[in-house]
């Protein structure tokens, strides 16, 4: 598989050389592959942010070196070639709207580009019909819901063509109808178009839905695998201030109390197919 | 003491084409130590509604009285009133805009005129309520933060205020696992132990679940239920049409008694859920 995403021992200081500066990515190694999903966790100022944005060169590294799809970040010419490659969404879903209209909005980035209008027509049908929001192109995107928003988001970066979305906390701000819409919304895009997705959360039941889960800590990645490895260690996610799924929790307490479970539950449904099993 | 919001109508933007009816014709009673929760789907107007409880936002239709004093009269009983109430807005960076972590947070309590030392007591008081450490953090600008890091910079400037009258609106968007607990231990601490009155608005039933002793569900601009959780989510109708969902562990243990399992589905902890479903199992083992 392609790598799409390569970043070597890289480094990012905040501030450098003045009395505030703060390293805030230590020497960090990391490969994407074309079509994965993945989940960052970590907790608050563990450097999620800050490596995200490393992806579409919103940030440069001080050391060390990012290579998207075989570009290197650093040269400033090679901006537009990245940012057509990888888009983002945010957390705040009103401060990503620039338009009036939920298909002008879609259509910013693409006209940016000097992209000929009949071919930001096609982008834009094709945009909405991914995130399934057809029926909304006529509306206002502000008076639009938090989940609908995000949506219109993410079809203004998949309207950019790009062939991986970094999410960083992109349902931190919705109700439970919403993070459910946003997340079945980046798993459609990821299973049949094959957008490689970096989903950053603080939701553990959002991150069980990704392929792989790479934990951070001040500024380095701590652990890196399928979420069944990562969330069947529930002591030492606590101790890192981090958490499991419910289910993983339950799980983890009723054996415990000397009931026999797999050990490697970590959905409601899989709980629930265990536990009828043992009567 | 308390606060009334009397017939409270707010209109956005009112005639324009974009018009919008945020709540309609409240009436509401929280009275002086309650721990009320206010829960709903987005856009029912969670938002709005609190923003009127510290004279923000100015009911089109109706009265805001707090202590007894309406909000929107002229004159200094007004200004002390709303001072009685703190609030940590959604987007906590709206919030934020002194130069130190340090200066933010004092100014509060240096507006309300305390004195140089008790000021410096209130912040580092305030930063160890939201794990802020203080030797590290109180010369860091607050804009040159992670996003979790920035949200406890504003509820601690708000916490400083020790209000009377504690709102935060979705505090622990954006707040790691450990965080989140963190906050919601605080608060429940520092409910019992000052009755500040807190009022807590939250998309994630599980959160307010444990520690609300009052749940207000809004729907579309009104309120739908209002009442002690335990009594809310026998409403599930009325949930469902306010696009509410039960606790994660309610739903879980609902599963399992649909799969066979003898469990009272009214459950609000994990603790109690795992004890609920221990003893299930043995109920069946011995039959
Ligand atoms: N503009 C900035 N200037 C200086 N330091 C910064 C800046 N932005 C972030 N930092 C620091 O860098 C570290 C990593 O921040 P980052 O935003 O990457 O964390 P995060 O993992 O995304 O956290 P969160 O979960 O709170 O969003 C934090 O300790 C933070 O204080
Ligand atoms: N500044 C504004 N201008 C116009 N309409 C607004 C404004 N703020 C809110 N609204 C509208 O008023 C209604 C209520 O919004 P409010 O922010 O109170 O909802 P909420 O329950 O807090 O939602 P959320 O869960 O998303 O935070 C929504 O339809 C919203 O679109
Ligand atoms: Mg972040
Ligand atoms: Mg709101």
């Amino acid at each position: 598989m392609n790598q799409l995403i390569k970043v070597e021992n890289l480094q990012y200081i905040y501030n450098e050389n003045m009395a505030n500066e703060f390293i805030a990515l230590h020497d960090l190694n990391l490969t994407i592959h074309e079509g994965e999903f993945v989940a960052i966790i970590g907790t608050n100022g563990s450097g999620k942010s800050t490596l995200a944005k490393h992806f579409n060169a919103l940030l440069l590294p001080t050391s060390g070196s990012c290579i998207i799809d075989g570009i290197e970040t650093n040269s400033s010419d090679k901006l537009w070639a990245i940012r057509q490659k990888v888009g983002m969404v945010f957390q705040n879903p009103d401060n990503q709207i620039v338009a009036t209209l939920v298909e002008e909005d879609i259509a910013f980035g693409p006209e940016n580009l000097g992209v000929p209008s009949d071919e930001i027509k096609s982008r834009v049908d094709n945009a909405l019909r991914a995130v399934g929001m057809e029926e909304y192109r006529k509306h206002a995107p502000h008076l639009l819901s938090g989940g609908q928003k995000q949506r219109v988001a993410i079809a203004g970066a998949l309207a950019m063509q790009t062939k991986c979305l970094v999410l960083d906390e992109p349902t931190a701000m919705l109700d439970p109808q919403g993070r459910l819409e946003v997340l079945e919304t980046v798993k459609n895009l990821h299973k049949r178009l094959g957008i490689t997705i970096v989903y950053i959360t603080h939701f553990m039941e959002e991150a069980v839905e990704a392929d792989r889960v790479i934990v951070m800590k001040n500024g380095s990645v701590l652990d890196d695998g399928a979420p069944r490895a990562i969330f069947t260690q529930v002591k030492k996610l606590k101790e890192l201030g981090l958490d499991v799924p419910l289910a993983a929790q339950v799980a983890y307490q009723l054996r415990k109390t000397g009931i026999k479970l797999p050990a490697d539950i970590i959905t409601d449904e899989e709980l629930v197919v265990a536990l009828c099993q043992s009567f | 003491m308390s606060i009334i919001l009397k017939n409270a109508t707010y209109t956005y933007m009112a005639k324009t084409p974009f018009e919008r009816t945020a709540i309609k014709d409240i009436n509401l009673e929280i009275s002086e130590g309650e721990f009320v929760a206010i829960i709903g789907h987005t856009g029912s107007g969670k938002s709005t509604l609190v923003q009127h409880l510290n004279g923000l936002l100015k009911p089109n239709q109706g009265m805001v009285m707090v202590n007894g004093v309406d909000l929107h009269q002229k004159g200094e009983a007004a200004k002390a009133a709303k001072r009685r109430v703190g609030m940590v807005f959604q987007y906590p960076e709206h919030q934020l805009f002194e130069e130190t972590v340090y200066a933010d947070i004092a100014f509060g309590p240096k507006n309300l005129g305390c004195p140089e030392e008790e000021v410096d007591k209130r912040v580092r008081r305030a930063m160890e309520f939201v794990h802020l450490d203080f030797a590290t953090y109180q010369d860091r600008s607050p804009f040159q933060l992670s996003g979790g890091q920035m949200r406890r910079v504003a509820i601690a400037g708000v916490v400083a205020l020790q209000p009377q009258y504690l709102i935060l609106d979705e505090p622990a968007a954006g707040l790691d696992p450990c965080g989140r607990d963190d906050i919601f231990t605080k608060l429940i601490d520092l409910h019992k132990k000052t009755e500040t009155t807190i009022i807590l608005v939250s998309h994630n039933m599980d959160d307010v679940a444990k520690m609300a002793n009052r749940l207000i569900v809004m729907h579309e601009g009104e309120i739908s239920l209002d009442g002690p959780p335990q009594e809310i989510f026998k409403h599930t109708e009325a949930l469902k049409a306010a696009g509410v969902d039960v606790p994660q562990v309610t739903a879980l243990l609902n599963r399992l008694k649909v799969a066979g399992l003898d469990i009272d589905e009214h459950i609000l902890t994990v603790d109690d859920a795992v004890e609920s479903i221990v003893a299930s199992l043995r109920r069946k083992k011995s039959c």
